[in-house]
């Protein structure tokens, strides 16, 4: 007879089968937890070993590269400038006694000896050393650290995931108890909804299971790791090919193709750099590295809007990045818009003297990298200009003229106007960290390059106009007249061989020159009879209190 | 209303697997607290093994450069020895005094071989080993150690789900009311012995 009574009891039955089943499941999914919570903890164990041995690999690395370089090659190249000079003195005892010496000390490290020592140039390969010393394996252990350190991610959320699983176990084991409580219907309320717990973590508990994650396979890894050793040394076209060997496996390594695209940049094949970095973006590297490298390579395809966008996104991430910010002025112009590129240059130069006086206030000193970025900006804008003026030389790079959508004559000006305040914030911000002060009243004629011609007898004679140079030159003189520089001024001569800075030739020092006459500036080596002047363009800037006085160029002839 | 014995025995029994249930969940919990402390063991040989290997390499090639000097000085004097010429007597004491007076005060003569050579590999092995033999430097034992914790507790955790099959299987066997209910009741008797005996065996073995 089907009582209430036995209705009751069956009902309880099936509640108990119920929570035993839900038991069951819950115990699978503590154990699924379990294995998964272990094997994070295996990957992050393993990625933190592998950041132990980079960073070891990396300093010892350096360790011996710093003997092989300052002690070893060091030594050597003493020993060579000894017999250089000995040569020059005709003094060929002396030579052969340092040459001697000098082949005795190859001996002593692998960076002088074959494959490391080009004889030709009689100077180390030392990018290639590196790389086989441990660029390549630093790397490698680098890249595996971070594939760990993501399996471990991976691994943590999945065991996460199995214990929100649990805590919905528990929730239907209870609403199946509490419906043993209840006698009227709601209590298959309770049932179905508890059910319906089960029933989703069951499908739920299933599909992770099935779910598998991206490993980098360790082949994609060495290939990359070659690659970064080959760009290294400057190999940017092998570099390429091994980074296309990385992403044939693996084409979403972001990685690979952010280097890729550095690669194809220095090869000058912006349109293939482009699409790496985007690439690498989508691939999830939106760091301001990339997004700084591609807002340029924009620029230099004259894909000038996007530019603009790219450049917004580093600066949003990273406002203090001065060498962003030029490039954003330097793109507006290009554009023709004039006012948001001064806006910009505004901007960048007030972030300079922003970061100097911190820095200065903590006493400390900006990074180094500052001068850097001033002195970049700088040359972007006179590549800008040579491109105008359809001269560019080979160490500059600006978008072809016909790809400007600005009017050349209205950027000539401006970008005239902000090489001059760039070079002169730069000068005044180093020598003394503040913006440059009021118009100074210093000015000074066009420089005359000149040789001192002498006679037989040592006696001075002429100054000849020397403007281009022949190969074995090691010394020039300026020729210039002055006024307004009072005795005592702040004197600074930068000299920028091939468009870079030459700091061995950079003199700073005191006005020591009375008004009325004109001046002459000596560029030499010729206080030793080693040194010449590599073949180049020189262009000397000339600074008096921190104000650019003048500027000019001379060049030096191939042999 | 009478309870029967079987309702007693299952309801026993039942109670029992909870009982190794919370035994067996704490005896996991106690292996992965101990694979955790491993793994920390580990790193941290790990990490000192790699700073004795950059202590030691600066120290290495810090003599290393002292040599580069003495040898300098050594083969120079060698050069002029080889000359010959009488007005280097000065010049060549010199040099080979400078070079005996580096090689006391800033690397030890012990490590020049035969030849002259430095044997820099001898010394940072010597360095390493006399490292070792007052830290612990070798992360693999303990990782090793970790691994199997970790497996012991994984099982252990793995058990768990036996257990519970013993638990649904009493629970049913309480509610079937035929002679089915013996079958069920062997059949927990069966997995709750199966569980038993896996956590004794993991538990002892590792």
């Amino acid at each position: 007879m089907d009582t209430a009574e036995s209705r009751e009891q069956r009902f309880e039955r099936f509640i108990s089968i119920l929570i035993a089943l839900t038991t069951i499941f819950a115990a699978t999914a503590a154990f699924l937890e379990h294995v998964s919570r272990n094997e994070a903890e295996k990957a992050d164990r393993l990625a933190q070993t592998l950041s132990i041995q980079a960073t070891t690999e990396r300093i010892n690395g350096a360790i011996q590269f710093s003997y092989d370089w300052q002690g070893a090659f060091q030594t050597w190249h003493e020993l060579d400038l000894l017999v250089t000079n000995a040569e020059q003195y005709g003094d060929d005892i002396s030579a052969e006694r340092f040459r001697d010496l000098r082949d005795r000390i190859g001996t002593l490290s692998p960076l002088l000896q074959d494959p490391y020592f080009d004889t030709q140039q009689n100077w180390p390969r030392a990018g290639s050393y590196e790389s086989d010393l441990y660029l390549v394996e630093a790397t490698r252990l680098s890249e595996q650290y971070e594939v760990q350190a993501s399996l471990s991610n991976d691994w943590e959320n999945t065991a996460n995931t199995f214990v929100l699983q649990l805590t919905f176990y528990a929730v239907a084991l209870s609403l199946f108890g509490l419906s043993t409580t209840i006698t009227n219907f709601t209590r298959w309320l309770f049932v179905g909804l508890g059910g319906l717990f089960v029933v989703i973590n069951l499908g739920w508990g299933a599909g992770m299971i099935l779910i598998t994650f991206d490993e980098r396979p360790q082949t994609a890894i060495d290939a990359y790791a070659d690659g970064v050793g080959l760009a290294y040394q400057g190999l940017n076209e092998q570099a390429v090919a091994a980074f296309t060997r990385s992403l044939e496996i693996d084409p979403e390594y972001a990685n690979a193709l952010f280097d890729r695209g550095n690669a194809y940049s220095i090869l000058a094949q912006y349109d293939k750099a482009a699409r790496d970095y985007e690439a690498a973006i989508q691939a999830g590297r939106g760091d301001t590295n990339v997004l700084w490298n591609l807002g340029w390579t924009y620029y230099l395809l004259g894909r000038f809007d996007q530019a603009v966008l790219v450049n917004q996104q580093a600066l949003a991430i990273d406002p203090s990045l001065i060498g962003v910010r030029m490039n954003q002025g330097l793109t507006m112009l290009a554009q023709g818009r004039i006012g948001n590129a001064i806006t910009e240059y505004d901007l960048a130069l007030e972030d300079a003297v922003a970061q100097v006086q911190a820095a200065r206030g903590r006493g400390e000193e900006p990074p180094a990298s500052l001068w850097f970025y001033l002195d970049a900006g700088a040359l972007d804008l006179i590549s800008l200009l040579n491109e105008l003026d359809g001269n560019q030389a080979f160490w500059e790079a600006a978008p072809p003229a016909n790809l400007l959508s600005g009017d050349p004559n209205q950027i000539r000006p401006v970008a005239e106007e902000q090489i001059e305040r760039i070079k002169e914030y730069t000068v005044s911000l180093e020598f003394f960290g503040s913006p440059p002060r009021a118009e100074g009243q210093a000015s000074a004629s066009d420089f005359a390059f000149v040789q001192e011609i002498y006679d037989q007898d040592g006696n001075f004679v002429e100054y000849q106009d020397s403007l281009v140079n022949p190969y074995g030159t090691n010394q020039i003189g300026i020729l210039f007249d002055f006024n307004g520089i009072g005795l005592g001024a702040h004197e600074v001569w930068k000299v920028y061989v091939n468009g870079f800075e030459d700091p061995a030739l950079r003199v700073v020092s005191e006005w020591s020159v009375g008004e009325g006459s004109g001046a002459i500036k000596s560029i030499s080596y010729a206080f030793s009879k080693v040194f010449i002047f590599t073949p180049g363009e020189y262009a000397v800037d000339f600074y008096i209190d921190g104000h650019l006085v003048q500027r000019g160029t001379f060049w030096v002839e191939e042999p | 209303m009478k309870t029967s014995r079987f309702e007693v025995f299952s309801s026993i029994m039942i109670a029992l697997v909870t009982i190794f249930s919370a035994i067996t969940a704490w005896r996991a919990n106690v292996a992965s607290s101990e694979a955790g402390d491993a793994d920390f063991d580990g790193i941290t040989a790990s990490i000192r093994a790699q700073e004795s290997l950059l202590a030691n390499g600066i120290e290495g090639f810090e003599h290393f450069q002292a040599y580069t000097t003495y040898f300098r000085y050594n083969e120079l004097g060698k050069i002029l020895d080889n000359e010959g010429d009488p007005a280097h007597e000065r010049e060549k004491s010199d040099l080979w005094g400078m070079a005996l007076g580096l090689q006391y005060s800033f690397f030890s003569p012990k490590y020049l071989n035969e030849e002259g050579d430095y044997d820099l590999k001898r010394e940072l092995d010597e360095l390493w080993a006399d490292a070792s033999q007052s830290e612990d430097l070798y992360p693999e034992p303990h990782f090793e150690a970790a691994d199997l914790l970790r497996d012991k507790a994984s099982i252990l955790t793995g058990t768990l789900i036996l257990f519970a099959g013993a638990f649904f299987l009493f629970t049913v066997g309480q509610a079937v009311k035929n002679r089915f209910r013996y079958l069920f009741a062997l059949g927990g008797l069966v997995v709750f012995g199966i569980g038993i005996i896996a956590v004794l065996l993991f538990e002892w073995s590792i």
